[in-house]
């Protein structure tokens, strides 16, 4: 994890743990602060974060959602209606 | 079932106007579901069968839905459930990508392998983003199903922990570990797909 720290930060790998909570939107507001924080100042760390998300995004746009078949409509509303007197 | 107060021993009798209220609030949620539920059947007539169940049964407990709280988190908890309780069972895992060797993966360091073979730092990205959608679905759908499912709903879906650990019942700890494997393992996958498809730099056939 920690080869590409170029100023000696010892506390690239803590950080970095909390790299995907972050990404995830998990990370308390505190913690948040201190990895953006050492996101500006390691470039390393920042790159990685680049990829995760980026990662992270492309799932995101690829495989949401599919259009609906317009049978599938039909049938819910049918399956739907016939619940109600 | 969890025992259960009067109420819900009768079926209670839905209004027309409570079915246009269900209609007007749930059915915009059906192209997430049925994305969802074709990656989790991977069969398209079982994830029609199966969002219409869904519909089927959160119409029913439909009183039971607290108004206000996130209604797409409810809906994909009646679906998740449903799929593991009936739908998996009438499917055969398919020879699977293995994942016991991804643990270690880390697509950070191939792709500034990448970066360092083309002198891009941009491509770091690009690499990924020229596979089709077919390829990357697919890679989704071919992930043991726990790693999937994890995926579906905090990458695809957006849930929270906290959310999936309920939609899943399990701790988590549990949700964390599920995501972070699988995400591994799609990468990898993923990053396996681009080699085959002459995108990496340096390997096979080269994009011009």
């Amino acid at each position: 994890v920690g080869r590409e720290h170029q100023e000696g930060h010892d506390d690239c790998s803590e950080l970095i743990a909390n790299l995907f909570l972050f990404l995830d939107g998990e990370l308390g507001e505190s913690t948040c602060a201190d990895l953006k924080e050492h996101l500006h100042r390691c470039h390393g760390c920042l790159e990685r974060f680049g990829v995760e998300r980026a990662f992270k995004d492309l799932i995101q746009r690829r495989c949401s959602q599919e259009p609906v078949p317009a049978v599938l409509i039909e049938r819910i509303r049918l399956t739907l209606r016939s619940q109600v007197l | 079932m969890l025992e259960r107060g009067p109420v819900a021993v009768s079926q209670p009798v839905l209004s027309a106007t409570e079915l246009q209220r269900f209609e007007d609030e749930a059915l915009q949620y059906t192209p997430s579901l049925y994305g969802a539920a074709l990656r989790m059947t991977r069969s398209p007539a079982d994830a029609e069968d199966l969002v219409q169940e869904t519909y089927l049964r959160a119409f029913r407990s439909w009183h039971q839905f607290e108004q206000g709280t996130n209604l797409k988190a409810w809906l994909f908890r009646i679906l998740t459930n449903l799929y593991i309780t009936s739908y998996r069972r009438k499917q055969r895992e398919p020879a699977m990508v293995s994942t016991a060797d991804s643990e270690d993966f880390d697509l950070y360091a191939s792709l500034a392998h990448q970066s360092e073979a083309t002198s891009s730092r941009s491509a770091e990205s690009i690499v990924l983003e020229s596979l089709v959608d077919e390829d990357v679905k697919q890679a989704l759908t071919d992930l043991p199903e726990q790693f999937r499912i994890a995926i579906l709903l905090a990458d695809v879906e957006g849930f929270s922990y906290r959310e999936i650990a309920d939609m899943l019942d399990i701790p988590i700890g549990t949700v964390m570990s599920r995501l972070h494997r699988g995400r591994k393992a799609l990468q990898k996958a993923l990053m396996g797909l681009a080699a085959e498809r002459g995108l990496l730099a340096g390997e096979g056939k080269r994009g011009s």
